[in-house]
Order: structure tokens, then sequence, then C-alpha cells
């Protein structure tokens, strides 16, 4: 029971990261356009995301530093700055997108004008992050997020075709331009940084040392885990509801009603509970994962274990964030589309985020026994070109595809 | 009879037939409209002096996008026509696809469309007309089980006619 209730930072961090707003109809679509095809991509995305937090969280547990001061000092002050500039923009445009996910979702459920459930949502969230401590904002959404495992009882429910959901797991090369913008879509969804920010910032906020290294692996494994079984489960369910009657999942309320088709109002309920749970984590995550960058980068005293003004710089970071992504959302930009173009753009701050964690991580000066072996320097290598093979092809993807227009 | 299969047999009503060509782009592209701010000026330019023009494809995709919003919109209507739903929900999802509609009829009926391809436009505009006002009575009446059945039955013919035109083509 206690090894359950610690792996609650890796279960937000990955459902947060994995089934955020984007996400959730992203994977819905991939499954509505491609069917089962695109399934091999979230493996590849989660055993990246899996190895390198294990490693940030691992260096954090050792070295008591978190990504963006590993950031930092590895890469020095001009590309670190680079580094934090972009990853900020990321973080902003994801809480925009979250806090218009949440008024969405408030929307289907209580049919309320869009602006006052943003004003809501966002409020709300500072409130919780302000009351909650860490561990208890970790556990309301991680798991109160599990409520969209309605989406596995739904394919299950409908009877996968497993012939084609084992062929959807092999990679395959097609010719579509608008299937690489899935793949890479897919996979840079799940490679998220904030992820990283967010889960290592959390493993020294809980105060880890490396005692603690196995309630890291178990955080990954199950927590990363659980955010791709639900992954594929949307596109699963997708492919037999949505692919073959022509459905066009554009928004959240289609998501949702894919639960609802089987489970009728039960399912609809605990599926856009889910969502909002998801949603709203991720809108924690990304802000507070923001306040961490930028109070490790310029050395502020930081941390959500801190009282308010024993860390004044760290709070009011976070609270700006969410009060700049209302404004934002009240701009009218689309939640579905500012956060598939943060995915988008999320990549090319992806290898300046993951290459000072590797060398860190390898580095026995720094790791001692911990420091990486043989598989985990090889995987994080292979991953790290594979980041920046995404880098380079995203934003020439995006444009070729008209943002997968066609 | 399970209520699985039941299920099943309810949503593969009338869609047996292959999807639209062109279907995947269309609905990608109506989801992820160009964030530029130049195109969106280019678009409203366009649109505003009638310059826009339609292609086959183009004018195919719309009326690929008018068949999802009305599939979906058939599926809505029969939660609400089985009291498997939530009214809420149902209103707010019934405006949003009925928008969608309406915004699809806007963008046809502002282009121009090349040779030969007027009738087809405009029957597509007057389609996704029907299609908005299908919505609209789900959104006004979402409780209403009846009228839910009806809604279901008009937007499973709008479905229908979609992939006659294209099938026209």
């Amino acid at each position: 029971m206690k090894a359950l209730l610690q792996i609650a930072l890796g279960i937000i961090a990955a459902i947060g990261g994995f089934l955020d707003i984007g996400d959730l109809v992203f994977n819905i679509q991939a499954g509505a356009i491609f069917g089962y095809d695109l399934l091999w991509a979230v493996l590849v995305g989660v055993l990246g995301i899996g190895v390198y937090a294990e490693m940030s969280g691992r260096v954090a547990a050792v070295t008591k530093r978190p990504v963006f001061d590993v950031i930092r000092e590895r890469l020095g002050f001009t590309a670190g700055l680079v580094t934090l500039v972009a990853s900020q923009v990321v973080n902003l445009l994801t809480v925009t997108a979250e806090i218009g996910g949440v008024a969405i979702v408030l929307q289907l459920l209580f049919d309320a004008p869009f602006s006052l459930f943003a004003l809501l949502g966002a409020l709300g969230l500072i409130v919780v992050i302000w009351v909650l401590p860490f561990g208890g904002i970790e556990r309301v959404f991680g798991y109160v997020g599990l409520l969209l495992f309605v989406f596995v009882a739904a394919a299950l429910h409908h009877g996968p075709d497993w012939s084609a959901v084992g062929g959807g797991l092999v990679p395959e090369a097609k010719s579509s331009s608008l299937y690489w913008y899935f793949v890479i879509g897919v996979i840079a969804a799940a490679l998220m940084p904030y992820e990283v920010y967010f889960y290592s910032s959390g493993a020294v906020e809980e105060r880890w040392g490396p005692k603690d290294l196995r309630v890291n692996r178990l955080n990954v494994v199950v927590g990363y885990g659980v955010g791709a079984v639900l992954s594929m489960a949307l596109m699963i369910v997708a492919a037999q509801l949505y692919e073959p009657t022509g459905v066009d999942p554009s928004s959240l309320g289609t998501v949702a009603l894919a639960a609802q088709i089987p489970f009728g109002e039960i399912g609809l309920l605990v599926a856009l509970l889910g969502m909002l749970a998801a949603i709203g984590g991720a809108a924690i995550d990304a802000s507070l994962a923001g306040a961490y960058n930028l109070a490790q980068f310029l050395g502020w005293e930081w941390g959500k274990y801190r009282r308010a003004r024993d860390a004044p710089r760290f709070t009011i970071t976070w609270v700006c964030f969410l009060l700049a992504a209302f404004a934002l959302a009240m701009t009218g930009v689309d939640p579905v589309d500012v956060t598939e173009y943060s995915v988008v753009f999320s990549v090319v701050a992806l290898p300046l985020t993951y290459l000072p964690v590797l060398l860190i991580a390898r580095d026995r000066t720094f790791m001692g026994e911990h420091a990486n072996g043989r598989i985990a320097t090889t995987l994080g290598w292979i991953y790290l070109v594979l980041i920046v093979g995404l880098a380079v092809t995203a934003i020439p993807l995006l444009l070729a595809t008209n943002a997968g227009g066609g | 009879m399970s209520s699985v299969v039941r299920t099943r047999l309810m949503l593969s009503h009338h869609t047996a037939r292959p999807r639209l060509p062109g279907l995947a782009a269309g609905y990608a592209q109506r989801v992820r409209r160009p964030s530029s701010s130049w195109l969106l000026v280019l678009a409203a330019g366009l649109a505003a002096t009638g310059c826009g023009g339609l292609s086959r494809d183009e004018l195919e995709r719309g009326i690929g996008s008018l068949e999802a919003t009305a599939v979906e919109g058939r599926i809505l209507a029969l939660g609400a026509a089985q009291d498997r739903t939530k009214a809420t929900f149902t209103r707010v999802h019934a405006r949003d696809l009925a928008e969608q509609a309406q915004h699809e009829a806007e963008k046809l009926a502002d282009a121009s469309p090349d040779a030969g391809l007027d009738g087809t436009r405009d029957r597509a505009v007057a389609l996704a007309g029907r299609i908005a006002d299908a919505l609209s009575a789900l959104q006004t009446r979402p409780g209403a089980e009846d009228g839910a059945l009806e809604v279901r039955d008009r937007l499973q013919q709008a479905a229908d006619e979609a992939a006659r035109l294209v099938a026209a083509r």
C-alpha cells in the first residue's frame, strides 16, 4: 500500500504529460484516421520518456539537483537561457491550452459561458496549489485521473481486433506526410519537457535520496506504463468507433462520447471527471514546471514544501503563469490548436533539455555508483539522436501538412 | 440482442461503405486551422473579396467534413433518444457541431468554385444548413427523446446525401 501511494508522482507526471487536452484529442484523431497503425509510436514515446524520467529522478535523488539546475551548469548561461526561454514559451502555451480544456470540460458538465469557467478553472487551480501540499496535489489529480481507465474498459467492451493491435505495435513506414506528422506528434507529446522538469523537481520536493531509487524506477514503470495504456486505449477506441463511421474527433466532447457510447451516462460522467483531473493535473504540472525552471535557473528559493513567504518569487511565478494563461485563453484561441502547436514546437527545446541530463546521469564523478549503466546510456544516446531528428523534421512537417491539414 | 451487438449495429448502420476520399485530410484541416495571423488575414481578405477559389478536392474535403459532423451528430442524438446521456453534454456538444456545420457552410458559400462545381457547391451549402438546423433542434431540446429520434433520422439522411454528393463527382 505504501508503495502504491509513492507512485503518485509518476502517475500525475505521466497522466498530465500523456493525456492533456492535446493528447486526448490527438490520440483519438490518430485512431480515427489511421486505425491501429500508430500504436507503435506510443511505445517509442513511452520508452523514451521512461529512460529520461528515470535518469532525471535518479540525478535528483542522488545529487539533490533538479533538471534545470543541471542544464544551467552543463550548458552554461547562454545556452541555458535559450533552453529556458524555449521551455517557458512551451510551458505557457501548455498552461493556456489546459485552462481552456478545463473550461471546456466544465462547460460539457454544466453548460455556462466559457469565460466564466476559464476564470473559475484558473482561480480554482491557484487555490488548489496554494492549499494542498505537493503530495496531496499528486494524489488527488493522479488518482482521479485514473478514471480515464473508462476508455480501457470501452476498448475491451467493443472487443479489439487483437491481431490489428499487434500489427499496430510494429513500426511501419508510410509515404504520407500526414502519417509522419502524427508519428512525430505522438512521440513528441510523450516527451514533452515539462514532464521531466516537474518530475525531477517533484523528487526534490519529496526529498528523495539514494534509498528512493527503487521508488523512482517504480514511478517510471507504473506511472508511464499507465499513461501509455491510456493513450493506446484512446487510439483503439477511436479505431473501433470512429474510423469505420468517419467521425471527426475534433473536440473534447467527441473524446467523452467514446465512453458514453458503450456505458451511457455513467461512462460519460466518469470520462469527463477523469479528463478534468488529467487536464487540471497537466495545468499544474506545466505551471509549476515554469516556476521551477525560472527559480532554478536564477538561483531563487523554490519548492512547494516551503511556505509562500519563504519562496515568494517562486510562488509569484506559478501564480502569474496561471493568470497569464487565463488571459491568453480569453483571446479566443482554440485550446486544442494551442497545445498541438506547443507539442510540435517543444521538440526544439528537447535536445537542450535531455542532453545535460544524459551527461550528468552517466558521470561517475557526480553520480558515483548510481551513474548510468551501459543499457541506460545506450538508450539515452539512441533517444537523443531520435530527438534531434524530431527537432529537425517537426517544423518542416508542420508546414508541409498545414499542421496536419493535408 | 446484447447491448454490445446493438450498439455496434446502430453505429454501423449505413456506414459499411468505404470512407470518402480525402475525408481524413478534410477533418484534420477543420481541426487544425493555421494559427499564423498572416494566414488568417490573407484568408479573411480573400473571403471578403470573394477571391477564394474552390477546387474539386477542397469541395470534397468540405463535404467530407459535413458528413463527419452529421455522423457524429447522429450518434449524439441516438444517446439522447435512448436517455443514455446527460442533457447538458448533449446541448453543448450539439451546439459545437452545429457551429462546425455553419462554419463549413460559410466557407463553401464564400468561395468561388472551379468551373462545373457550382451545383455541387450549392447543394453542399444547403446540406450544411440542414445539418446545422437538425443539431440546433437537438441543442434546444436535448432531453426530448422523440425529438432526438427525429434528429437522428435527419442527420442520417444528411450523411447519406453527403456520401452521394461525393460519389456523384
